[in-house]
């Protein structure tokens, strides 16, 4: 043990360790490095992007210093609970408010003294601090001052660890809401960033989850090096390890205890079984008749077989043809008509003449129903094609979208809006007729919420094989966003031009 | 053995530096926190200093 164990081996000594931690162990860590990670993040967020960050800067870094001794109590206690794991029997009497002091004086300066040798410093401080050592900063340094390779060695693996932990989270963040819109169609704030999700936060959301994974594992490796440390001197590894082994063996004992008496073994058998020839001639007919036997199996030549089936299906088949035989002979004999007696050349109206009446009248009942329901038709689809045109559109109205309307009711609206002289509506019509015709070739999805620069974006990005529709569009955009929002008058050659781009768009996308 | 007064003086010394390592302690304790501030404080103000268009956001 004098150069203690590999990187490797803590690491994975760690691991097993945290794996079977409590869960009382876990939320302790939890407590304090949660709240301060969101405050941090916060921090970050405020500082970088609120034009109001001086003002507010002094108590928001006091806030987060005051979170971040907060976090390292509760490491420190986390640390504790992870070296009693270690070492049930060296339970030792713990003072929080000391804790609080020495984490308070401590954990700040390793914010500018980061190197390996403080880094085990400050974590053995915070964990024999917690465990009620008197002597906390002593036992910390001593116990830092062991296995300096090995602390090296873990801390760069531990580096390594969460940087390829950071890309990945960075490449997830990055992907997934594009994964979400390609496969399942979702298409929200985060899928529409693009690539301007890579921005600060992100990466600072990705590291801090990284760190999140890292740091009690480094956290867990300092508790076993200073349990091996100590062990050094007390022989605690040898006696903790006596007591696994005397735990184990008590329960094997037990075990052993409670454990069911053998029973006689069974007498053999006093004769030699045989079998009965007819009954093993049965067996093998029952095996070789199974199905998964039978698919090799020739089929026997000779007559076709007249089974049960085989008869029912021939009843059915003769059933079906007495009963077409039956239906022919009654028509047969309708369309026969047959002289009755009563019947004769001299009676006013004769069967045949009746049956000719019959066959009139029926013929037109069914022209006059074929008549009126086509009458009701087109009365519905002259009144449907009516309805938009009757239909009063306020274009004053911001809630109005594209599809509301055809295209060529949109232009009609604003060739009637530019002939009464308010060219402002006949620019917002001919605005909403665009987005209808790029709407219809798919081009881009109306949405009331969708903002011109929305549509934009859309639109360079589903029409990268025809490049030119994405300039003239954003110049219609444009002219739109100048007159509708803008206070710049909008006139007449105004109007012209967004309608020249409109067809401009127009001829591109049909020879796209 | 030890006589009464070697005792009282043993007391006496253990007892006086206990309470001066916890006035040390909160002293290294309110120091500790004003590093940690002063930390954070010139952390956030570089930050605030990077122009917003870094960000993304407006120039």
């Amino acid at each position: 043990m004098k150069r203690g164990l590999g990187a490797v081996a803590i690491l994975e000594e760690a691991v097993t360790l945290l794996r079977s931690a409590p869960l009382a162990t876990v939320v302790a860590y939890l407590a304090g490095a949660v709240p301060f990670l969101l405050g941090l993040l916060f921090f970050l967020s405020d500082m970088s992007r609120s034009p109001f960050a001086f003002e507010h800067l002094a108590p928001a870094s006091l806030g987060l210093a005051a979170l971040f001794v907060w976090k390292n109590v509760w490491q420190a206690l986390f640390a504790a609970r992870l070296h009693e794991q270690v070492s049930p029997g060296a339970r030792r009497a713990r003072n929080l408010p000391r804790t609080v002091l020495m984490q308070c004086a401590m954990q700040p300066l390793f914010l500018v003294i980061p190197f390996p040798w403080t880094v085990a410093l400050f974590r053995n401080v915070a964990m024999f601090a917690a465990l009620g050592e008197p002597e906390a900063v002593a036992l910390a340094r001593k116990q830092a001052g062991l296995w300096p390779r090995q602390n090296r060695s873990v801390l760069g693996l531990a580096a390594l660890a969460w940087l390829l932990l950071f890309i990945n989270l960075v490449i997830t963040i990055a992907v997934l809401p594009q994964l979400a819109r390609s496969f399942l169609g979702i298409e929200g704030d985060f899928a529409r960033l693009g690539a301007g999700i890579l921005n600060l936060t992100t990466l600072a959301v990705a590291a801090a989850l990284a760190w999140l994974a890292i740091d009690p594992l480094l956290d867990a490796v300092y508790v076993l090096r200073c349990f091996y440390g100590e062990s050094l001197a007390t022989g605690e590894d040898l006696r903790t390890a006596l007591r696994r082994a005397l735990s184990v063996a008590a329960l094997v004992l037990m075990m052993i205890a409670i454990a069911p008496r053998p029973l006689p073994a069974q007498q053999p058998p006093s004769r030699i079984q045989t079998m009965d020839p007819a009954q093993l001639d049965r067996s093998i007919d029952e095996v070789i008749r199974r199905r998964e036997f039978t698919w090799r199996v020739p089929r026997p030549p000779g007559e076709e077989p007249k089974g049960r089936w085989v008869g029912w299906y021939r009843s059915l088949t003769d059933m079906i043809k007495n009963f077409v035989t039956r239906i022919a002979k009654t028509l047969r004999e309708w369309f026969q008509p047959k002289l009755s007696p009563d019947q004769g050349t001299d009676a006013p109206v004769t069967r045949q003449t009746l049956e000719w009446l019959i066959g009139l009248a029926v013929a037109l009942i069914a022209a006059a129903a074929v008549f009126s329901f086509r009458a009701r038709r087109r009365a519905a689809i002259d009144a449907e094609a009516a309805a938009p045109a009757a239909a009063a559109v306020n274009l004053s109205d911001e809630s109005l979208t594209a599809d509301q309307l055809p295209e060529s009711s949109w232009r009609a609206l604003a060739e009637e809006w530019l002939a009464k002289g308010d060219c402002r509506l006949a620019l917002r019509a001919l605005y909403l007729a665009g987005l209808n015709y790029l709407g219809a070739r798919e081009l881009v999805s109306i949405r009331r919420w969708k903002s011109g620069l929305d549509y934009r974006r859309e639109l360079e990005r589903r029409t990268r094989a025809a490049p030119r529709i994405g300039p003239v569009f954003a110049s219609n955009v444009a002219i739109f966003e100048r007159g509708w929002y803008g206070a710049h008058p909008v006139d007449r050659p105004m109007v012209e031009a967004f309608a020249a781009g409109l067809n401009e768009i127009r001829n591109h996308a049909e020879h796209a | 053995m030890i006589c009464a007064g070697c005792v009282a003086r043993l007391a006496g010394v253990a007892g006086a530096p206990g309470r001066s390592a916890s006035a040390v302690w909160w002293a290294l304790a309110l120091g500790g926190l004003l590093l940690a501030w002063l930390v954070f404080y010139y952390f956030g103000m570089a930050l605030a200093r990077i122009p917003s268009s870094f960000h993304g956001g407006p120039a």
